[in-house]
């Protein structure tokens, strides 16, 4: 009860149970209404990772009740089902009209428990799996090659059963629904679901290899920055110094590396999960040519020269840009949480980001509370925090074909 | 205060549905305001018509640089300035228009609408600024999308030099000169040729009080007549650097009857076809609808293969999705910005509305007919060269 009082008092439309991780947000505004499960992973052995990517897309092919068309079918349009494997969760999104509570409820439950991973899907999410991605840039946020060929079913069923346990579920229902309904509904459809010893397998295929090259004709290079975690006493200094760096049309990865050296045409500093917290990451992407190699280097060069000319006007801007973007929603989102992509405001992310916040930090997501901690960083903690985030990433290309 | 007093024109444009207001000023220039009183954040745009400056084969892309270096401002600081303040501007150039947009809250109008006094002062450029603007635009090709490979091949193929897009080629920008530059900006922006537009949680006075002060002052030349895109012919070919396929419709202007059962019917198939996409962009020129896939090699043959019932079983999914894509955007300041902006700048009465009603009002025979316009043999089907 106690737990439940404090939750109200933070956000008081939601109400949470304790037990299974599941919160509701009853919104009358709104016309549709978005169910969010996240399934908190660990950091997986690189065997496993194959084996976890490959399950994610089999379950695109829906349940024992609700086959993928049906799920299409049944969601509000321009919604479609989301199957979204980051380091450090599995997402399952369903979206639905208003009225359709219980449908989109039966969804989630029904994929979560009970996913149909039978060969067919399994073959698809293979076939899949094993396309390059559709751009440059997004081969470049996963550059993982892997090889399937080693996968069985009953692995991945194990696997399925190994993670997708109560323990692990974060689960958030908001939109158009009677306060109470959602919860009475999810507790009624998952009773009999119960944490269980489930033994995990050793060996699931081979581990991945690193991208270094594509046949896009775009090359990627990145400075891949250190572990930082939500808990860290500067995660606001690093945060804010991310936003410095490479957010917005002012930042020094704009003004430097494209403006001044005409060196890409789309670069960007973005916040992404990692199993026990983030990695900045400062990408661009550029026509392909002999000095791919450098390409790394010289924007860790360029970025730490900028850093030691930053002025106030540097660090006012960066403020201006996270409040605007983590508070209002303007200008571009570097936290690249929910599917690969910058978070939005809409209903399903606005969820999503309720569940995620709740499952990485053990707290309600609160954007007031972040900016006046970002507010607090003066200018030399934001270079200092600059240069900790280039200073020691790792370098990464990928060459496109000239 | 006197040159602001003498320009305003009596409001000649309100709106039913929508809460807008139009203001027309002497200069030909005009100021639209659509009032969102739920929204979080207003849009203020400016549009500047390209009306005298249409894309043609020796100036293709030059109006895209122009817009890479308005964007830097007149101290060439401008994101720097205005990000500290919150705001965020971004920038696009069209067929039919060159955009500026910049989000910000309610309470900072006034400092959103001083943002687009920038863009309305000739840019000083050097030779210098304009060769390394024209490495980064080399740079912007190679980025492109599938999906706007695909579309632009579409276009030239189904209606040639008059359906080049505007991000020009790295030969026509090699020809560009500070001289070039200045004559180019003095045509498109000449004040009959600008609107601005804006919404949000704001009153039509506020908001038109703010454009008209900016605008009001500025002096030009009568408008001068658009150069009309003759009708289109289908076609087959190839979008070399692009994966998958795309088919391309012809329509004739937004506020046409079949340019909505058309669109109605392209929102059917990328409902069917999993992985598709959608592109149309509103104009009173003849233009094209394009669907298509990045994932797909035979988009077109899938939707040539449904029978007549299943292209009719599309139909109210098609209509109910088509008419929420559009009833959506009208509801968001930045999408009810664009479209009473883009319209707006193109002619004194074009506003969405118009394809709204057509699409309120479709027919499943009029889907049909639209469906139709999607096929082989009426379409332009493009292939990409890339797997």
């Amino acid at each position: 009860m106690n737990a439940l009082l404090a939750a109200m008092i933070l956000a008081p439309a939601a109400f949470q149970t304790q037990e299974s991780h599941f919160t509701e947000v009853p919104i009358a505004s709104e016309d549709k209404i978005t169910v969010q499960a996240l399934v908190r992973t660990y950091e997986f052995n690189p065997d496993e990772q194959t084996a976890v990517q490959v399950l994610v897309g089999a379950m695109r092919d829906g349940s024992s009740d609700y086959s993928r068309p049906t799920m299409r079918r049944n969601s509000a349009p321009g919604y479609e089902p989301q199957f979204v494997l980051m380091p450090d969760h599995i997402r399952v999104s369903v979206t639905v009209d208003k009225g359709e509570l219980s449908t989109g409820l039966g969804m989630i439950v029904s994929l979560l428990r009970d996913p149909l991973l039978n060969q067919e899907a399994i073959d698809a999410a293979v076939a899949e799996a094993s396309k390059p991605a559709d751009t440059a840039f997004q081969l470049a946020l996963r550059p993982d090659i892997h090889d399937f060929r080693k996968l069985k079913r009953d692995q991945l069923v194990d696997l399925h059963r190994y993670l997708f346990q109560p323990a692990n579920t974060y689960v958030v229902v908001m939109g158009a629904f009677d306060p109470g309904k959602a919860e009475q509904e999810w507790n009624e459809r998952t009773k009999d679901w119960k944490d269980r010893r489930v033994a995990k397998r050793n060996y699931y295929g081979k581990p991945p290899t690193m991208r270094t090259t594509s046949t896009e004709q775009v090359t990627t290079a990145e400075l891949f920055g250190p572990n930082i975690k939500p808990s860290d006493a500067d995660f606001p200094t690093k945060l804010l110094a991310l936003y410095a760096l490479g957010v917005g049309k002012g930042s020094s990865l704009h003004r430097v590396v494209r403006d001044r050296e005409a060196l890409s045409y789309r670069q960007e500093a973005i916040l992404w999960p990692s199993p026990n917290g983030f990695r900045a990451r400062f990408l661009l992407a550029a026509i392909p040519s002999d000095q791919d190699a450098a390409l790394p280097e010289k924007m860790r060069n360029l970025l730490a020269e900028d850093i030691r000319n930053w002025t106030k006007t540097d660090l006012d801007r960066a403020l201006g840009m996270a409040t605007a973007s983590l508070i209002e929603g303007i200008g571009p989102n570097p936290l690249y949480w929910g599917d690969g992509g910058p978070l939005g405001k809409d209903l399903p992310d606005r969820a999503f980001l309720m569940a995620y916040w709740q499952m990485k930090a053990g707290k309600i997501w609160d954007p007031l509370v972040l900016v006046d901690d970002l507010r607090k960083v003066g200018l030399d903690d934001l270079k200092n925090g600059g240069e900790s985030l280039i200073l020691t990433a790792m370098p990464r290309v990928i060459s496109g074909k000239k | 205060m006197i040159a602001t007093l003498c320009a305003m024109t009596a409001l000649i444009q309100t709106g039913q549905e929508f809460n807008w207001e139009r203001a027309n000023l002497d200069n030909g220039s005009a100021v639209i305001v659509q009032s969102l009183p739920n929204a979080k954040q207003i849009s203020v745009q400016l549009f500047a018509a390209a009306r005298g400056v249409q894309e043609t084969p020796e100036t293709h892309g030059m109006r895209h640089l122009l817009e890479h270096l308005l964007a830097k401002g007149v101290n060439k600081d401008l994101d720097r300035r205005i990000e500290a303040k919150g705001l965020f501007m971004t920038a696009d150039t069209y067929r039919d228009a060159m955009q500026f947009e910049v989000r910000a809250l309610p309470h900072q109008l006034r400092d959103a609408v001083d943002v687009l006094g920038e863009f309305l002062k000739e840019p000083k450029v050097t030779q210098e600024e304009i060769d390394k603007e024209a490495k980064i635009l080399a740079q912007e090709f190679a980025l492109q999308s599938s999906s706007t490979l695909l579309s632009s091949s579409a276009w030239t193929m189904g209606y040639g030099p008059a359906g080049l897009d505007p991000m020009g080629t790295l030969e026509t920008l090699s020809k560009a000169t500070p001289a070039s530059i200045a004559q180019l900006y003095k045509k498109h922006y000449n004040p009959a040729n600008l609107v601005i537009s804006i919404a949000g949680p704001i009153t039509a006075k506020e908001g038109i009080d703010l454009g008209q002060k900016l605008l009001a002052p500025l002096t030009g030349t009568p408008a001068i007549d658009w150069v009309r895109r003759p009708a289109g012919r289908s076609a087959r070919g190839d979008a070399e650097m692009a994966k998958g396929s795309a088919c391309g419709a012809f329509v004739s202007g937004y506020s046409e009857g079949e340019t909505a059962w058309t669109i109605a019917a392209a929102f059917g198939v990328v409902t069917e076809f999993e992985d598709s996409f959608f592109l149309y962009t509103p104009s009173l020129q003849n233009g094209l609808v394009v669907v298509g896939s990045a994932k797909a090699r035979d988009y077109i043959s899938k939707i040539d293969s449904l029978s007549d019932a299943e292209s009719m079983g599309l139909f109210r999914q098609g209509k109910i999705n088509a008419r929420a894509w559009l009833r959506n955007r009208l509801n968001t300041p930045s999408g009810a910005a664009y479209w009473r902006g883009y319209l707006g700048c193109q002619a004194l009465g074009a506003r969405p509305e118009y394809l709204l009603d057509n699409l309120d009002r479709l027919t499943p025979d009029q889907f049909r007919a639209g469906f139709e316009n999607l096929k082989s043999g009426k379409a332009v089907e493009v292939v990409g060269g890339r797997l």
